[in-house]
Formats: structure tokens, sequence, C-alpha cells
């Protein structure tokens, strides 16, 4: 693997980055436009409202203008990080999805960690040990926590831990590193059991796959302890697909937890999706859109550089193998 | 339950509705020292009250936002010149009396000794800052403000108001106009009122000084020490959002929420059954109605319309969906809307002699037979997705339709897209609910009768005109005593009730929930978020 190498890759995907987000903001744009409801109303609040109110607000958020237009006034300020203002709370857009943001990594992350360190685990023990009792048992725990749906888990967990026995908070976010730890704990778990099945369904899959290769078989054969089988000669060939996966994993975690969202009431950048579309909140949905474009694309580009750092095969120049 | 609407309000073009007599217009001076609704002075001090908001809210200038909870949750700490009482009458707040000289002048003594949170004194120039940015058409309280030709300073503790013309419900529409230091609004700019985490956007007069206000999450206030009106019974107030009504149950269980109004009415039962929970109900004053379009087919013919309304059970609705927790309604105006002019009672008698649709099919059969409808026909009916029980209440009496031949298709959608629909006047039958601006019989009547009020963007729904209905709302405001002015809306109800623009379904109430611990004083009222409700939150 050669820095240069890397660095071309990088750039690369950055490149072919900008043009995604190009693609997914004129769309998200687009099909906004289209959705019913509409700005002025929203602007104006619940009470009648004059027609020089009216001329007021459409001049302000140029709604006379081509809607093309209007698109590359929003882009002009979006390359410059401004995103303008939200419709519902006219405070800046970027504080809005700052602190949602905040909230969101945190939970993403924490619930992938749990899923990971649980579903990973279990996956090797139910692939190693496939079709025994552990096995079926891992499976079928695994399929439960993913059928049912995150808001069902979620007010299951909140019931059971957080009013009768009183361990964790029943709502909120917290303030400071423990504080949040804490109140973010059943939310994280909540969000991990709807992806632990398949953590560790494909953990066990790819686990079956490389401890079936002939290498393995031959290991066995020169002597090789049994550990060092599993994890150098079996888990370190099984890893690809499984960062692949996690890899989609922490995506999903970090930019679709809105029922958990919600059900917990954390103010993540889920909840104010659905929120801001629902209330045609154009500036925050374009942000939004974009921030949750730019997690994707850089979750993609470090799961393919994790496929480096694991497996000497793959490169990052075309051709040289 | 999200934002519910606030209410329809005044035709802007001043057809002249009037909430006041000639003989309340000499009475209004008024001075006082205190708000009405004093904390309990125990002694005992609680350290924090948190408030469960099934709504996010916004932003904290009504200037911004004028939904029930951002007006409600912002009354911690900002003030107004007037508040109203449990009975609906006007009481002194910042403006300790007030006084009409003539229809077109208001002048307000403002109360001395009044400070904002960074101790600097109250002025007459911020008064009149905070009032006259309501003229501009921007401020979603603007439509309070419709015919007011300017606001002045008139001497060291006064402040004057100037019509262009007569506006009688002006004072209570001082509820949406909150008073700020002209300086920090100024200096805050683009940024006043939103949610700024930590960083101070806002700043008021209150008793309690906001803290932090994060968006998506809360609002914090802490006492202000230096406040000019009774201390209060607690030393923090934590407003949080917590829009998932089951997640809010939970927290209150836990015992995580201490108080909040935003208990679902169809819920109640639950909330009940909390062993730590005492549950209040207001009057039932929220009106949810049908509307037609009367000018358009199907629903142009009134015997297509009295069809719909023998088709709708009310008392089953009331009972199997709020639990008993309203009436059903005979008019769209609530029998308890009446304040000071009419009780309950006396409302409900008076109504028994208004025409009626009780629930009949054979009645609604015979009605379509005699229509334009004869072989029935197909409506959509679009129900906005605040609460469930909106849309069972829909389907059931959409049930009763088929049973006479009409189809009538159920869509739930989102709140934003439901007002779009209503503020176009673009449908058949509307689905609608209207909760009170004060209390006073002309409220709903004013909004959803007059022929003024068939433009886009103003609530006559049905487009519904009569030239009787307007001739009585325009002699409403020249009505000499308070029994003239009840008989005149009695009138417009008796003739809406024959040509039915709108069916009337029922009145619900709002349901709060407080922890046994404390007590919540007097009743709950449905106009609390124009009072300092905090007030009424005591240890026990």
């Amino acid at each position: 693997m050669s820095n240069w190498g890397l660095i071309q890759f990088v750039l690369r995907r950055l490149a072919i980055a900008v043009v995604l987000l190009l693609i997914i903001s004129f769309a998200v744009f687009t099909l906004l436009d289209l959705a019913p409801g509409s700005l002025e109303q929203i602007l104006l609040g619940p009470t009648p409202a004059t027609p020089g109110a009216l001329a007021a607000i459409r001049k302000e958020y140029h709604l006379n203008d081509p809607f093309f237009l209007q698109y590359l006034i929003w882009l002009k300020g979006a390359v410059h990080l401004d995103f303008g203002r939200s419709v519902v709370s006219s405070g800046p857009v970027i504080s809005a999805i700052g602190g949602g943001l905040s909230v969101s990594l945190f939970l993403g992350i924490y619930g992938f960690a749990i899923a990971i360190l649980l579903g990973v685990p279990l996956g090797i023990l139910a692939g190693v040990k496939t079709r025994t009792a552990i096995d079926r048992a891992a499976v079928g725990l695994s399929v439960v926590g993913v059928s049912a749906p995150a808001y069902a888990s979620g007010i299951y967990l909140l019931y059971i831990f957080g009013v009768w026995l009183g361990w964790f908070p029943v709502y909120g976010a917290g303030s400071g590193f423990l504080d949040r730890l804490w109140h973010l704990t059943l939310p994280a778990v909540a969000l991990a059991l709807t992806v632990m099945a398949l953590v560790l369904k494909l953990t066990r899959a790819a686990m079956i796959n490389a401890l079936d290769q002939d290498y393995i078989v031959f290991a066995r054969a020169r002597g090789v302890p049994y550990r060092r089988v599993l994890v150098v000669y079996g888990l370190r060939n099984a890893l690809v697909p499984i960062v692949t996966g996690a890899g989609a994993i922490l995506g999903y975690m970090l930019t679709g937890a809105v029922l958990v969202e919600t059900t917990f009431a954390l103010p993540g950048v889920g909840a104010l999706l659905v929120s801001s579309v629902t209330k045609k909140d154009i500036p925050v949905v374009q942000g939004v859109a974009v921030l949750l474009a730019v997690i994707i694309i850089v979750v993609n580009l470090l799961t393919d550089i994790v496929y480096v750092l694991i497996d000497p095969r793959i490169r990052f120049s075309r051709g040289r193998a | 339950m999200a934002n519910l609407t606030r209410r329809k309000l005044l035709q802007y073009a001043g057809a002249g509705a009037a909430a006041v007599t000639m003989s309340e217009l000499v009475s209004a001076c008024r001075v006082s020292s205190s708000p009405s609704s004093s904390p309990s002075s125990d002694g005992k001090i609680i350290d924090t009250i948190t408030v469960g908001s099934t709504s996010v809210v916004p932003n904290l200038d009504p200037y911004h936002a004028l939904d029930i909870w951002s007006i409600a949750m912002g009354l911690v700490g900002l003030e107004r010149l007037i508040q109203p009482s449990d009975t609906g009458a006007l009481e002194p707040w910042l403006a300790e009396s007030w006084s009409q000289p003539d229809e077109l002048t208001y002048i307000f003594k403002i109360r001395p000794g009044v400070t904002f949170w960074d101790g600097s004194p109250l002025t007459m120039e911020d008064v009149v800052f905070s009032l006259a940015r309501n003229l501009d058409p921007a401020s979603q309280a603007n439509y309070f403000f419709a015919q007011v030709k300017s606001f002045e300073v008139s001497g060291p503790n006064e402040v004057t108001a100037h019509m262009n013309s007569p506006m009688p419900v002006f004072l209570n529409g001082l509820a949406y106009a909150a008073i700020f230091p002209k300086k920090f609004v100024l200096a805050q700019g683009a940024n006043f009122g939103t949610p700024a985490g930590k960083t101070q956007t806002v700043m008021g007069t209150g008793a309690f000084r906001v803290t932090s206000f994060t968006e998506g999450q809360g609002i914090t206030a802490t006492r202000y020490k230096n406040y000019w009106g009774p201390k209060p019974a607690m030393e923090n107030i934590d407003v949080q959002f917590i829009t998932d009504p089951q997640t809010l149950q939970l927290a209150f269980r836990s015992g995580a929420v201490d108080w909040t109004p935003g208990v679902p009415v169809d819920q109640a039962p639950q909330w009940q059954a909390i062993p730590t929970a005492t549950v209040k109900f207001s009057a039932p004053l929220t009106s949810v109605f049908l509307g037609f379009n009367v000018n358009k087919p199907p629903f142009n013919d009134v015997h297509v319309r009295r069809a719909v309304a023998y088709c709708c059970d009310n008392a089953a609705m009331v009972r199997a969906l709020l639990h008993g927790h309203g009436l059903p309604a005979t008019t769209i105006v609530p029998a308890a809307q009446w304040g000071s002019a009419m009780t309950e009672e006396q409302a409900l008698q008076a109504y028994a002699k208004l025409p009626s649709y009780p629930f009949s099919i054979s009645k609604a059969k015979q009605e379509l037979a005699q229509s334009s409808q004869r072989n029935g026909f197909t409506a959509t009916i679009l129900v906005p997705n605040v609460a469930s029980y909106y849309t069972e209440a829909a389907l059931a009496i959409s049930q009763n339709l088929k049973q006479i031949g009409i189809t009538l298709n159920v869509q739930t959608i989102p709140f934003t897209e439901y007002v779009t629909h209503y503020r176009l006047h673009d449908q058949l039958i509307y689905w609608l609910l209207s909760a009170p601006d004060y209390s006073n019989g002309a409220d709903f009547p004013l909004a959803f009768y007059p022929k003024a009020g068939v433009v886009v963007n103003a609530y006559n729904e049905a487009d519904y005109i009569n030239p009787k209905v307007d001739a009585l709302l325009n002699a409403w405001p020249s009505a000499r005593t308070t029994a003239e002015q009840t008989n005149i809306m009695l009138d417009v109800l008796n003739i809406a009730q024959q040509d039915l623009p709108y069916v009337p379904l029922w009145w619900e109430s709002v349901a709060m929930a407080i922890q046994n611990k404390y007590a919540y004083g007097g009743t709950f009222n449905a106009l609390y978020i124009q009072q300092p409700w905090y007030n009424r939150i005591s240890a026990k």
C-alpha cells in the first residue's frame, strides 16, 4: 500500500462526493418543492394573513424567483457553509443541525459499539459452534430483537429499566459526557437491537465461510493451536464482509435513528429531519440532507480504507495486485 | 397533541366585531396591584418544576411563533400588559389600569418599578417598541393589531394606543404582545427569540429568567430575584419537549415530569390510572365541527347538509372517543364560552331552543331523498393527524353515511398540509377545530359566519353568506347591554343551525396532570396559556 496510492484514492473519492452532494441536494430541493404545503403559510403562522404580509414573505424568501434560481441562491450560501435560517425557528440552520448532530453522533456510535461488541462475538460463537443449541439461541434471540420495531422495544426498555427499575432516565439526552452516557444507554440498546441480528448473522456466515477453507484444515493439520487458527486464520479472513456490513450499519445508526429519537425525546438529526420535512422547513431539510450525505460518504470512505489495512490483497490503485 | 390551531379570528376588514359593550367601556378603568392568580404564600419552596410539553417550541418571540406551546411556555418569563381571569374578565399585569376615552383610543397606565432580568428598568419606550413591532405585517401577531394606527408614549408611566377603526377585542389581543427591552431586541437582530442553548437570546420582565433554550430539547428558567410581583413557589422551571405521548406518560410515571397540560383527552383514563397523578380537565372549550362549501355541489343543498348532520352520533363519539371529557355540540360555540354573559347551564338551555339534528339514520335518509343528490355521491374529507380520535370519529361518521348512500373517504394528513387546504378554501367538506381565544360567545361566529371571512386566509371556510347574519353581526358592537349582545349572537346561531354551513360535533376539554405532591390551585382553565400558570402550582 503506497501513500501516493492512498492520497489519489481519497482525492478521487472526494471528487465523486462533491458530485453526489450536488445531485442529492438538488433532488431534495425539487422533491420538497413538489411536496404539499406552502412555505408562506408556515411563516405566517396560525392567524389570518394580509396580502401585504404574504407579499413581504414571498420577497424575502425568493419565492417569486424561478425554481432553478432559488436552488442556486441556496447553493451559493451552502458553499460558504451558510445554510440560511430555519423557517420555523428563525435560528441559523447550522446551530439547529449542530445540536442535533452532537446527540446523533453520540447515540449512533454508542449504539454501533453495542451492536458490534455484542453481535460480533456472538456471531463468531455461532459460526464456530454451528447447529448447536448455542448457535440457535443466539440467532433466535437476535431475530426477536430485529423483528420488534424500535418504537416497541424502546417503550419496553423505558418501562422496565426507566420506570419500574428506575436505573436509567426516561427521556432526554443529558449534558456532559457521563450524564449523556447514562441518558443514551437505553436508546443505544434499542437502536442496537434493530441491527443485532444483521451483525450476528453476517459474522456467523463469514466465519462459517472462512472456517470452511482448505488452509484452515491444513493449519489444524500442522498443529497450529485452535485459538490461533480461529483468530488469525479464521476471523482475519472473515473480516472483509463483516467490515462492509459494519460500515453500512454505522451509516444507518448515524442517520436513521428517528424512531428511537422520538421515543426517547432525543433532539437528534433524525427527529429534526422528520419535523422539518413535515413543516416544509426547506433550509433545514436541505442542510440535514447534505449532512446525512456527508456522513454516509465519510463512513464509506473509512470502510474502504479499513479494507486495505486488514486485507493486503486490496490496493487503492487499479490493476496492481 | 400538535399545535392546535389557534383560532380563527376577526375579519381584518373591520366589520365591527365588538367584545365590549358601552357599559363595559365606561367601567374599563381598573386599578389593581398584582395579578389575580397569586401564588400560595404557604412558604414551602419547590426547587424545580419540570413541565412536559408535547410540542417543540420553535421560538420564544410571538412575532415568530404564535402556537399554543410557544405562548404558554414563554409566559414564565415574558409578560404582557393584560391577562384574562378564569371567567374571561381582563385583569392587570404590566398595565395596572387602562381606560378608553373614546372608541379609537386606549390609555394604559404601566406599573412603575418593573425591571428586566439584567436589572435595567422597563421604560415606556420599551413598551411602545414591543407593541409597535407587531404592526409589521411579517409578525404572526399582526392579526391582533390589524386596526391599530400607532402607539405612543403619553406620560411618564403611560402609553396610548390609537386605532384606525374600532377594534373591541384589541385588549384581548394584547395577550400576544410580550414586552421586551428595545435595545436588547435590536442588538440581537435576527437571533432574538431563537433557540441558542445557553446563549441568551430573549429578555423579559417576568418571574423567571430563561437560562437556556435548546432547539428540540427544552427551556430552563430560574427565578428572577428582583421580580416586581409576588414570589413564585418554585426556584426553577424546566420545560422539556416530549413529543411522543407514550414517552410523556412514562416520564410522568417515573417522576421525571411534574406537570403537563398536554394530556391527550382520549388517553385520560390511562393517566387517571397513574397512582401519583392528579388529572384535571378544563371546561369543554375546543369546538370540533364539520364544514361544507355551501356554494358547490354536492353540499350546496341544505338537505344534503342536514342528512350529514343526522349521521353524526355526537353523544356516542364523546362517550367512546373522549371518554366523556366533552359535550356533544349543538352549535359551534361551546356552552362554556359565554363568560359572564351566561353560565354553561344557561347556555345549554338557550341552545335547546335552536334547531338540532339528533342522530337518526332514518331522518338522514329522508333528507337525502328530498335533496338534489338522491342517488348519493362520493367525497373526501381531510383530517389533520394531530389526534387519532379525529380520524376515528371521521371514520365513524363515514360508516353512518355509507348507510344512506354517501361514500366519504377519510384522509389523514400532516397538520401543515391541512392548514394549507383550509386557508385556501379548496375543499368541499372540512374537518374543523377551533380553540378559544377568549371567553366570549362571539369568538367563533365572528370568524366563521361573516361575509368578510369568505376570502383566502380568512376563516369562513364554508364561504357562507347570509345577509341576515351579516346584519346581526354588524349590529352586535352597538348593542347596549350584555343580554342584548347575547341575544343577537343566539339569533345568529339560530339562523346558522337552519342553514347548517357547519355541523357541530363536540366541544372537548383540555386535560392536565400534576404529581400528587403538588397542588394546582383552582380549576384548570383552557386559557391557561395566557395566564401565569406557574402561580397555581405549589407544594402540598
